[in-house]
């Protein structure tokens, strides 16, 4: 695996034209996906591998293989999609549906009046689209799941708090040290304490849905988020980006935000001063 | 032709009157109706269930309150001297039905005070359901084996009323027991595994764990877990075949409850003599 690049890595997201009768069976993460074409019908099952791979240890394999029938799995559990003229797949990386909580791997301490840039690594989901061979036509979606097994978290009072998912990462700050892999994103996120207090940041909602994906040369990248803490008794403001990530010199959009909204992001960021800060 | 016949002996003006309140009646019901499924259409479209029902009922007494008066009046009785009579007979009537005037009044509380909306699950005494209606008169739930219940309004305001899913999310309390002999910080890391890789158990807010007591049999335990209000069945059903399955693999004992018998002595096994050998 050392010796691939992340160009041949990226391959896992080409399109794919598959001949009716055909069987493949895609290794992504945590999920298996066996895709079966019959003409207008495509076969379509999922399964997560009893043994997950934990994010961050070995390295999360990704692979596509040609089956033969005897290999498919003898389950009444496919799901069968009727779509006409659209014999080729394209497997696609998608923002998770839902907030994510990430919670690096060490407490840190910003300052008051320090500037913080860091690089939050998460899990990218799965988007199985058909379509035409040349993308004349916008390809369908048939289904979009994670790729890894994504446990669900709240964030804020049991009230009115929200549904995320959790997820922990390695906090990375240089950039140079972050890992290349195709089935996780980078968020580029810079925290300005502007308050009089300390700001530990232990824990943070990150509304990747707000988001845009990108990939570069190296790494598929979200746009940037900066959050300003005022102060406990303040609104902290999160904004994201409206421009591409400039860590890497080209990058090309992947896949636009499921939501535009910028209002209901700032909304929502209010919850994030009471965890952050633990008021 | 006998009808007609019969028609003939009918005064003019009665049958006018007659055809008039008829006509009246047919045009005001049609009304009626039009104007609920026009407000259904558009100003209650983005509105709650609750609300709708509100407002729905609202105009709905309001128009037929104005149909009944001009009703009234094509007859020809005057509806100011029905008002005043209506004080009296309402004092009359109010003796008559005070349960029913109880459940109004109830019912008014009810839909203002808002403790639940068409949809969510209650419990109201030991029935529990989804509610399908909220009425003047009586609230209609539908509970989870598909019976339909009506319950009146007055007994809801003096019951104890639970909204099961009032709050996006719960906690589910499970009370087990282990044995003396087991290793309390180990069976506390197994349950939390368990725990975490379930996949309807949140992971925040975070599970409770609370040593409850020294029981007759076994060590009693609490676990809490947090969930969403729509998965209750598929984690209690799944947490405790996990709780089960794991502690039968752990080899950790569910104590049932026992009593075990000295006679004297813990170590010396009981005496046993035989007094007859066939």
């Amino acid at each position: 695996m050392e010796s691939v690049s992340f160009s041949e890595k990226l391959a896992i997201w080409n399109p794919y034209p598959m001949e009716s009768g055909i069987c493949v069976r895609f290794f992504l993460g945590d999920l298996d996906v066996w895709v079966e074409r019959y003409d207008i019908e495509w076969h379509v099952h999922t399964e997560f591998r009893d043994k997950p791979v934990t994010m961050g240890n070995a390295e999360p394999v990704f692979s596509i293989e040609p089956i033969s029938k005897e290999q498919k799995p003898a389950t009444t559990e496919w799901k069968h999609y009727l779509v006409r003229n659209a014999p080729c797949l394209y497997p696609t990386p998608a923002i998770p549906d839902r907030p994510l909580v990430v919670k690096p791997d060490r407490l840190l301490v910003i300052l008051p009046g320090e500037t913080a840039q860091f690089f939050i690594f998460f899990p990218l989901w799965l988007r199985f689209m058909v379509g035409p061979i040349g993308r004349k036509v916008t390809p369908r979606l048939l289904f979009e799941m994670s790729i890894f097994r994504m446990k669900s978290t709240w964030f804020g009072d049991p009230v009115s708090g929200e549904l995320c998912y959790a997820t922990e990462t390695r906090l990375f700050t240089d950039f140079h040290s972050l890992p290349e892999h195709p089935l996780f994103a980078i968020c580029p996120l810079r925290i300005r304490n502007e308050s009089s207090i300390e700001l530990p940041f232990d824990k943070i909602c990150l509304h990747t849905e707000v988001l845009s994906l990108y990939v570069g040369e190296s790494r598929i990248w979200t746009n940037a988020s900066e959050v300003i803490f005022k102060g406990a008794e303040q609104e902290t403001v999160v904004e994201p980006s409206k421009h591409p990530p400039s860590f890497e010199p080209k990058v090309r959009l992947l896949a636009s935000p499921r939501q535009v909204s910028d209002i209901w992001y700032f909304k929502r960021t209010f919850s994030l001063l009471k965890i952050i800060t633990g008021f | 032709m006998k009808i007609l016949d019969w028609l003939q002996y009918i005064p003019s003006e009665v049958f006018q009157k007659g055809l008039n309140v008829g006509i009246t009646l047919l045009v005001g019901v049609v009304i009626i109706r039009f104007l609920l499924y026009l407000s259904a259409k558009t100003f209650l479209k983005p509105l709650s269930e609750h609300s709708k029902l509100i407002v729905r009922n609202v105009l709905l007494y309001v128009a037929s309150t104005i149909l009944v008066i001009t009703l009234l009046r094509q007859v020809g009785l005057d509806v100011s001297t029905l008002l005043g009579a209506a004080g009296i007979i309402g004092v009359a009537l109010g003796f008559a039905s005070q349960t029913s005037v109880s459940n109004m009044i109830s019912g008014i509380f009810l839909l203002s005070e808002r403790p639940f909306e068409v949809g969510d699950v209650i419990k109201v005494g030991d029935k529990t359901g989804i509610v399908s209606s909220i009425d003047l008169m009586s609230i209609k739930i539908r509970t989870f084996d598909n019976l339909f219940i009506r319950i009146p309004n007055q007994m809801v305001l003096n019951t104890e009323v639970t909204n099961i899913t009032r709050f996006p999310i719960r906690r589910m309390d499970i009370s087990f027991q282990i044995a003396y002999k087991e290793d309390l910080q180990r069976v506390r890391k197994l349950v939390m595994e368990i725990v975490e890789v379930n996949p309807y158990a949140l992971r925040e807010p975070e599970p409770l764990w609370i040593v409850q007591g020294f029981g007759e049999s076994g060590i009693s335990l609490l676990l809490g877990v947090w969930f969403q209000k729509q998965d209750f069945v598929n984690l209690k059903n799944s947490l405790l075949q996990e709780i089960k399955e794991r502690f039968d693999r752990e080899r950790i004992e569910i104590p049932f409850p026992h009593r075990t018998l000295y006679t004297g002595s813990v170590t010396e096994p009981l005496p046993i003599r035989i007094v007859q050998d066939r």
